[in-house]
């Protein structure tokens, strides 16, 4: 078939550029609906908040977008919190697992899923194939224990960890990242450890006689937890051989992703009044940090912000990840630049983010091209802990608007909220959030919790009118999600780079296919390189627009690449790689 | 001051003017007269005054009589009545230089410092070489802080002057105050083993105090150990001068033995928790004031102190509840208010913050610091309009004041969104250092500024004047951690990596001190 092959290779040169949709979206028409009810999503997240003001409830809760039956169609988890010894829901509170039925619906197949509860108050997850066998399996943080629940295959899950040794016992575990630090094909597996807590004798504050959460440094920071897979189903803790035992502090959310571009993966670590960790990976199982000589740490006058939510991607297109950091109101979320070379450039005002999120306390955050014009904008969502806040403030409210920022290309941004749609004009208590395009159109889509309500599903309407490209990595030497891997896509002059990374956002796990947004369709021949996790490169070239494809790792010879689901609207390729 | 040394110098005058009186002869005024200066120098000043009274009442234009009555009078501390009498007395016998010198005197005591300038003045153009009205004329200039007049006035009787430590202590504190500072160490280094009142001794001991120049005076103060009657003031003020020079340990001693001895006041206490803060141990720190507070709770500063200390130790809900108290105790104190504005700010309370500061400007409507805390607190409670009003109002009331132009400088940086915030913060914080020097913050400021700047564009002139504002905060005494990370991120920047790193390492020490107090740099 290799007339076949030479045929679409010739069709999907840039030259001739891609099958142009007929739909467009009219000038009135949002960039994101929310889709939530219509999309049969019904659950209510549950905090347990009660008089007693235990912080924990204020946090939660996480959501993940992951196919769990590999069926091409991105599912849903929703994580809830629990009871506490001072609050019981009026049912039992239940985690939810919904499938995507294809037709922009989700059911709910929790009951089935051994999912629905969990043996302590969940806070985040992170979906990754620790056990390479093709399916994701789940990890589940919380407080006082962790769970990692393996995929059957079947549509249900078995809580293997005890066994695997993940418990994450007495801690309260916050964001967690599947990643291959040591490079050996197989998922190891990070969690940031929030704080020391305890129902029983935790601080007590109030404003005037009322009771309030207290401010996070009235608790004892935790260390982070490491764990080693051992490829059989078991894992070891190495967090004190890794060098990791001595990083206390109050970590919230982690991203994995290789920050100095040596081909391993290192970790940016977002601390809640302790400073951020950039952690980076030595070669030999062990990180140093360098946050405070990365200057990524702290605030300009020496002080930790209140990091929640981080992410990592290419801002500037210059090639190499940025972080994005969500803090509290006043300390403004915080944008670095990654010149290559320590220290990093704060760009927080220059992108226009101090002026933007300045009233906010903001939670989860993800880079994302929702219009498929190249470059990464940002979405994410805010939502103060303070219930008396606007009884002393009278510029930042107690729910707080999401907000979809567009990136000009340069790392600017501005806020797009009379576009973006109704949902980015209201307030909310925004905490997970996670990105992946669940009805596999090319736009990626977003999902987000709210503490005590039902999460938002928003449904992009625009990416796909842009041209696209989608991408699924299947290692095969490395880890099988690919975790770890910078895909560099070239046309003509213009270099596009991504990375699947580990972890990221707030408390959530994110649909791990790559989308390159080309714009307007381009005249030039596309490129695509990629370095595996565990350091081998391939180059792609016969690429198709407007539609997904997977490519498995090779360790040499021409690439192997297959297209796994359609976009709506682009036509079903078939390609015989021999 | 010193109404100690006017009683011995009325005293003195009086019995001048005894000794000098025209007395009628032969009649009964004089006799009761004569047996009135009799029984003065006897110490019989009740007798002494009954008689003097006769005689006034017998011979009631004799300016002789007249003035030892006052004299007695004064020595009585009658000093109102006093007035009356040497004020007739000089009706009487204008041209008597004796009864307006002992007018001056009293009127001194008095407080009336023009009318004894006056007097005194109108003495020395009659009579130039009047060393009294001379040595008169220089305490009662000390007083009224024309200092350089009162040093050259008593540095020309300094027989008079030696002989009353009061007077040593009134010209030592002019040389202070002129800025010759070692005059005034040695004229009292001069007083050391010279006999002379223990009184004398500590008013100059606490002259020197006041100047700082704490080795002269603890040396006086320990010159008079041994027969200083009020023995807690003293060791309190030997326990302040170790304070002040950085021996806290000996000072926490010192104050140890004095509370041993059940003398302790509640000022000791005070000064106490001082040392205990001072030491990193913030338990018993808290717990000095409290007693300090117990023993005088009519005494605002402990409150007040009680409230910082709490603060700096980040113990701000209880900082809160000790300045509630402080407001309810003191509702007329603007103090107060301000210091629960002060820990709202911390707790970013903003909007109590502003209902505090508006009512210690309403306390205190001249106090720039209330007025700089009003304006701030409407600047974190989000009324940023009103607070740019306030700052700018307080420009325009307070055009020299260095603290406004500081605050609104450092609030516009710390909220800056763009480069045009920036360049009114840079504008205002160099109007701050322009107006005053030796403030280190605005230096701090100006140094992160820089650094804040150049972010996009890290140039080499930028980070050199980062430095020398950084460099010249540390100099000015900022010592806190904020500066040395600073510091540490422009020598980096200027690629003198190993004076960033020993920078960052000393930002590690301190900040792990700041957010452990009760631990000491370097974890010793």
């Amino acid at each position: 078939m290799r007339w076949a092959a030479m045929l679409l290779l010739a069709l999907l040169m840039c030259s001739i550029g891609p099958v142009r949709r007929t739909d467009s979206v009219s000038a009135a028409q949002e960039f994101f609906t929310d889709v939530t009810a219509q999309a049969g999503i019904h659950w209510r997240h549950f905090s347990g908040e009660s008089q007693e003001k235990y912080l924990i409830e204020a946090m939660g809760g996480g959501v993940a977008f992951f196919d769990f039956d590999r069926d091409g169609r991105e599912d849903l988890l929703f994580l809830t919190g629990g009871e506490t010894p001072k609050s019981k829901g009026p049912a039992p509170p239940l985690n939810a697992l919904y499938r995507n039925t294809g037709d922009g619906k989700f059911e709910d197949v929790t009951a089935k899923s051994g999912i629905a509860r969990l043996p302590f108050y969940g806070m985040g997850v992170a979906a990754g194939d620790f056990d390479n066998d093709g399916y994701p399996d789940l990890f589940i943080t919380g407080y006082p224990s962790s769970a990692l629940l393996h995929n059957n295959r079947d549509g249900t899950f078995t809580d293997i960890s005890e066994k695997a040794g993940v418990k994450n016992v007495g801690k309260w575990g916050a964001s967690a990242a599947w990643f291959d630090y040591d490079r050996d094909g197989r998922l190891d597996l990070f969690v940031a450890n929030y704080a020391k807590f305890s129902y029983e004798d935790g601080p007590h504050c109030d404003y005037q006689g009322m009771r309030t959460y207290c401010a996070q440094v009235a608790y004892e920071g935790e260390r982070p937890t490491l764990y080693h897979n051992n490829g059989d189903g078991t894992f070891t803790d190495v967090t004190e051989q890794a060098g990791l035992g001595k990083l206390i502090g109050r970590a919230l959310g982690v991203v994995a992703i290789d920050a100095d571009d040596d081909g391993w993966p290192d970790l940016f670590v977002a601390r809640d009044a302790s400073p951020n960790l950039l952690l980076v990976n030595q070669h030999d199982g062990t990180f140093k940090d360098v946050a405070l000589d990365a200057e990524v740490a702290l605030s300009a006058d020496g002080t930790a912000r209140a990091g929640m939510g981080v992410d990592a991607g290419d801002v500037n297109g210059d090639g190499r990840p940025d972080f994005v950091v969500t803090d509290f109101n006043d300390e403004t979320h915080a944008l670095f630049l990654n010149s290559g070379k320590s220290p990093y450039r704060e760009w927080t005002r220059e992108s226009g983010l101090a002026a933007l999120t300045r009233s906010f306390v903001g939670w989860g955050i993800h880079f994302i091209d929702f219009d498929n014009d190249g470059n990464l904008d940002l979405v994410l969502v805010n939502g103060h802990i303070n219930q008396v806040i606007e009884k002393t403030r009278v510029d930042v409210s107690y729910n707080e608007p999401p907000l979809l920022l567009a990136n000009n290309g340069k790392g600017v941004f501005r806020n797009v909220r009379e576009q973006a749609g109704a949902v980015f004009r209201n307030r909310y208590l925004g905490r997970g959030l996670a990105v992946g395009d669940y009805d596999n159109d090319g736009g990626v889509d977003v999902v987000f919790t709210r503490l005590n309500e039902a999460p938002i599903l928003l449904h992009n309407n625009v990416g796909h009118l842009k041209t696209w490209i989608g991408i699924e990595l299947q290692g095969t030497k490395s880890n099988r999600d690919a975790i770890g891997a910078k895909l560099t896509l070239r046309c003509g002059a213009r270099k596009l780079v991504r990375w699947i990374t580990g972890g990221a956002s707030y408390l959530s796990s994110h649909d791990q296919r790559v989308i390159f947004g080309l714009g307007e369709a381009p005249t030039s021949p596309v490129r695509l390189e990629i370095r595996w996790p565990n350091g081998n490169t391939q180059a792609v070239t016969r690429l198709k627009l407007n539609q997904y494809q997977t490519i498995v790792e090779q360790a040499s010879g021409p690439e192997l690449l297959r297209n796994t689901t359609t976009s709506r609207l682009a036509p079903w390729y078939i390609i015989d790689a021999n | 001051m010193n109404a100690r040394v006017l009683a011995a110098l009325t005293g003195l005058l009086c019995s001048v003017c005894a000794m000098s009186g025209q007395v009628d002869t032969p009649d009964i005024a004089s006799e009761h007269a004569e047996r009135g200066v009799q029984s003065a120098q006897a110490g019989d000043l009740v007798r002494a005054e009954a008689e003097l009274r006769r005689a006034v009442e017998l011979a009631p234009e004799n300016a002789s009589y007249l003035t030892s009555l006052g004299g007695i009078l004064g020595m009585e501390q009658k000093l109102e009545e006093a007035n009356v009498y040497f004020e007739r007395a000089v009706k009487c016998d204008p041209a008597d230089p004796t009864p307006r010198r002992n007018l001056a005197a009293n009127q001194w005591r008095l407080g009336q410092l023009n009318q004894a300038q006056a007097n005194l003045e109108r003495l020395l153009r009659a009579q130039p070489q009047d060393k009294v009205a001379t040595l008169l004329l220089g305490m009662v200039s000390e007083n009224e802080k024309n200092y350089a007049r009162a040093a050259k006035l008593l540095a020309t009787v300094p027989e008079l002057v030696e002989q009353r430590p009061e007077s040593v202590a009134a010209l030592a504190n002019s040389y202070y105050q002129t800025g010759r500072r070692e005059r005034a160490h040695d004229l009292l280094e001069g007083l050391l083993g010279r006999p002379a009142s223990s009184q004398g001794i500590y008013a100059a001991a606490g002259v020197a105090a006041q100047a700082r120049d704490y080795g002269i005076a603890e040396k006086l103060f320990e010159s008079i150990q041994s027969s200083y009657p009020d023995k807690e003031a003293l060791e309190y003020n030997l326990a302040l001068i170790q304070f002040r020079t950085e021996r806290v340990a000996e000072s926490q001693k010192t104050l140890l033995d004095l509370v041993n001895t059940g003398r302790a006041k509640s000022a000791a206490y005070n000064l106490l928790g001082w040392c205990y803060a001072k030491e990193n141990k913030p338990g018993e720190a808290v717990h000095a004031i409290e007693n300090a507070i117990r023993l005088d709770p009519s005494n605002e500063s402990n409150y007040l102190d009680l409230t910082t200390i709490l603060m700096d130790n980040h113990r701000l809900v209880a900082a809160l509840e000790v300045a509630r108290k402080a407001v309810e105790a003191f509702p007329q104190s603007g103090a107060a208010y301000r210091a629960k504005g002060m820990v709202e700010m911390k707790m970013d309370q903003f909007t109590d913050a502003v209902r505090s500061y508006g009512q210690a400007v309403g306390l205190e409507p001249k106090s720039v610091d209330a007025k700089v805390g009003l304006a701030s607190a409407n600047w974190g409670a989000g009324k940023r309009a009103q607070a740019e009003a306030q700052f700018q109002s307080l420009l325009k009331e307070h055009p020299s004041d260095a603290t406004a132009y500081e605050s609104y400088g450092s609030s516009l940086l710390n909220g800056a969104t763009d480069a045009a915030m920036l360049g009114r913060a840079a504008a205002l914080l160099k109007k701050a250092v322009e107006l005053d020097s030796s403030r280190a913050e605005p230096h701090y400021q100006l140094g992160i500024l820089e650094l804040k700047k150049s972010a996009a564009d890290v140039s080499p002139d930028s980070m050199r004047q980062a430095l020398a504002e950084l460099q010249n905060a540390v100099k000015l005494g900022l010592s806190d951690s904020r500066v040395h990370y600073a510091l540490a991120r422009v020598y980096r920047r200027l690629g003198r990596e190993n004076e960033a790193a020993s920078e960052m390492q000393l930002y590690k020490e301190l900040k792990a001190t700041e957010e452990n107090p009760g631990q000491t740099p370097g974890g010793t």
